[in-house]
């Protein structure tokens, strides 16, 4: 799934996530009143999803439909800042993470469990 | 004033301001050049111009009167060559549109590419503009509390809003009643004090309407988008928006930000946005320029202060208004100059009459006045339509200063007329001496024939009124025949190059053209012409040029000119009478 989206779109595909299906109308009232965009502007980024096949469009009442998940779009979003940042090294990303610093003691936990599950998963 | 007027004369102001900023840029406060592109933007827009006799168009024209003076005559009032006719059939007194083909179809030519490229280059704005203004309304807004507390403590009428785009790559402001302030995604709001003076920067921009004046400038150079120097001016202007813009910023933070703010301008530069016209970038064109521009930035002295107003002032009265005329350029000038020549001489007894259009003197209506010593020749271009008493008149000095007005017959008008200032240059010394033998012949038995020839034109007027038909136009003394054949040209009397240089024409083939006081006379032969046709376009049909048509003025040749079809002259031909009535039939 290779769908590079922009901030606006993303602000979009956020509420489907959310919300699930959800009616064109009813995203552009949810923009207005949290971003403040017009309906003209919600409407042509919703386009510009459709176009990408991010969303789906269906009719009547133009209900929106989030063909990707969140989870693709992280991915897509991660998968491009290995390749442009770290080389393509997803382990270069992972110690960049680390040493920021900033972890708790349970972020720390919990990362070492996930490195030993996927230690166990991949023999 | 038309758009080419306009332009014309704002080029020669836009030069002026070009110079002044290469040679002052980092020496003068930086709004001295909005203010000076100020004076162009209004002379590029405002089809009339503020008459001033500081102007340095004023200052030209005197200075040319005043060569033109040396060089021998001027005279005050439009002297008009034969009669013009057009296709439409529209008799034109006017020499200024000798051309062979139809003005009008040149003229809507030309309008329509203009317009054109107007279209081309407003569209080529509106749609850049909209394409990105597309893009800027899909930003989002900042939830970051030093941008919210910078919001609040630099609130304007106008509402501000601060939003971020994943799209753009340097700051930018749009709108102009409802700004907004782009960040860019990459943006680090970490670092406030560069942040800061982003802020300042786009809000400088917002408090003077900058986003307006590039709307402004976008405007005239649609208009001017002939004018390859209101593209300079576009392009500078832009760049001294941007320059003032930074000074203002350094006047907020004090001059010791200046390295810092100069090195946040290069961060932003390595990521140059895109072009869009109409906003105002905080990083864009000549980032070198501005940079050069915030180090040498400095306290601006009273001094420089004053010298910048001057300079505005200054270059405003001098090249921003048009000189004051002499002669105005108004429905009525030949009216209007009649007045002037009873102003001139009226001390001396000459009055103006304005219902009859016609000059007084000593009660009696005047024809034309010769002043010898400034060689000008005073007269209306009413023509021959003069009464039986009208008079000539010479002006008379004592010690270089005019004295009086004289009354002469009409020979001894002419005579004076003929005799020569004493000018000399390579062009005019061969008229000199031509002129001379003309006048020394004059002396001879010709003087007589050419005298002759007056007394039957003028028992021809007198016999018929209408026999000049379509030539009310006095042509006095640019041509003086000698009656032999040998003519010469007196250029300086107030007619045009085409006109002389088609007279030039006809007279390779003997036609010689004559105007005096009683109206326009062709010659052939050594005898008077009564009719002649030009037709320039080449075309039966379809007559543009010259037609000479008088019924009773003694004259026995009837002519046409022939041309090829390069439009050249090649013959003047004898034609029949009754032909020649065919032929002014066709217009």
């Amino acid at each position: 799934m290779d769908i590079k989206l922009f901030d606006s779109e993303l602000k979009i595909m956020e509420i489907l996530w959310k919300e699930g299906d959800t009616t064109a109308k009813r995203i552009a009232e949810i923009t207005k009143e949290k971003i403040g965009w017009s309906k003209t502007t919600t409407y042509t980024i919703i386009k510009k999803c459709i176009d990408k096949e991010a969303i789906e469009r269906n009719d009547p009442n133009f209900v929106c439909r989030p063909l990707i998940t969140r989870e693709q779009a992280q991915e897509f979003e991660t998968t491009e800042l290995i390749n442009k940042m770290y080389d393509g090294a997803t382990d270069q990303l992972i110690a960049s993470i680390l040493g920021r610093k900033n972890l708790t003691p349970q972020e720390i936990d919990r990362l070492k469990q996930l490195v030993d599950h996927l230690e166990k998963g991949s023999l | 004033m038309t758009i080419l007027q306009m332009s014309l004369s704002a080029s020669i102001l836009i030069m002026v301001v070009i110079v002044i900023r290469a040679l002052a840029l980092h020496k003068l406060p930086k709004k001295t050049f909005l203010a000076l592109w100020g004076i162009v933007l209004c002379r590029l827009l405002i089809p009339f111009s503020i008459q001033s006799q500081f102007s340095i168009y004023t200052l030209v024209e005197k200075i040319g009167s005043g060569i033109m003076e040396q060089n021998g005559t001027t005279t005050p009032n439009t002297r008009m060559f034969p009669t013009f006719i057009d296709n439409a059939g529209i008799t034109q007194n006017t020499g200024a549109t000798l051309q062979t083909t139809s003005p009008a179809v040149n003229l809507s030519q030309i309008m329509l590419i203009w317009i054109v490229g107007c279209i081309a280059c407003a569209l080529f704005f509106i749609v850049t503009h909209l394409h990105c203004r597309r893009e800027y309304k899909t930003a989002l807004p900042i939830q970051n509390s030093f941008v919210n507390k910078w919001k609040q403590e630099h609130s304007i009428k106008r509402t501000v809003q601060i939003r971020q785009s994943d799209k753009i790559a340097a700051p930018l402001t749009y709108g102009i009643w409802k700004p907004i302030v782009l960040l860019p995604k990459t943006t680090d709001y970490t670092d406030e004090r560069r942040l800061q003076y982003i802020l300042a920067h786009e809000y400088a921009h917002i408090k003077r309407f900058d986003t307006l004046l590039k709307w402004v400038l976008a405007a005239v150079l649609c208009i001017h988008w002939f004018n390859p120097l209101v593209w300079v001016m576009y392009i500078l202007s832009n760049r001294d928006i941007e320059l003032s813009c930074d000074e203002t910023v350094v006047r907020i933070f004090g001059e010791t930000i200046k390295s810092a703010y100069a090195l946040a301008l290069i961060g932003l530069e390595e990521k140059k946005s895109r072009f869009n016209p109409l906003c105002n970038n905080f990083s864009k064109n000549s980032i070198e320029e501005r940079i050069k521009a915030i180090m040498k930035i400095k306290k601006t002295s009273l001094v420089g202060i004053i010298l910048a107003l001057l300079l505005v002032v200054g270059t405003s009265t001098a090249f921003a208004t048009s000189a004051q005329t002499t002669a105005p350029q108004t429905a009525e000038p030949e009216s209007l100059a009649g007045q002037e020549i009873a102003d001139i001489f009226a001390d001396f007894g000459l009055t103006y009459d304005n219902t009859s259009d016609s000059l007084f003197f000593d009660a009696k209506p005047v024809r034309e006045i010769w002043d010898a010593t400034t060689r000008t020749l005073y007269a209306l271009s009413m023509g021959a339509d003069f009464p039986d008493n009208a008079i000539y008149l010479i002006t008379i000095y004592e010690n270089d200063t005019l004295v009086g007005l004289a009354e002469v017959s009409g020979e001894e008008f002419k005579r004076t007329l003929a005799t020569l200032p004493e000018t000399s240059g390579e062009e005019s010394e061969v008229k000199i001496e031509e002129c001379k033998e003309a006048v020394a012949e004059e002396d001879g038995t010709s003087g007589k024939k050419s005298d002759m020839k007056i007394e039957e034109r003028k028992e021809a007027a007198a016999e018929e009124d209408e026999e000049i038909y379509s030539l009310g136009t006095g042509m006095s003394g640019f041509l003086s025949n000698d009656g032999n054949g040998t003519t010469t040209y007196d250029s300086t009397k107030g007619i045009t190059e085409s006109e002389l240089a088609l007279m030039v024409e006809y007279e390779k083939f003997g036609l010689t053209v004559i105007g005096d006081a009683y109206g326009t006379e062709y010659f052939y032969k050594g005898d008077l012409v009564c009719f002649f046709i030009d037709n320039h376009s080449g075309d039966d049909a379809n007559f543009s040029g010259i037609v000479y048509d008088t019924e009773n003025n003694g004259g026995s040749y009837y002519l046409m000119a022939k041309r090829d079809e390069n439009n050249k002259l090649i013959a003047i031909e004898e034609i029949n009478a009754q032909y020649a009535d065919e032929i002014s039939s066709w217009r």
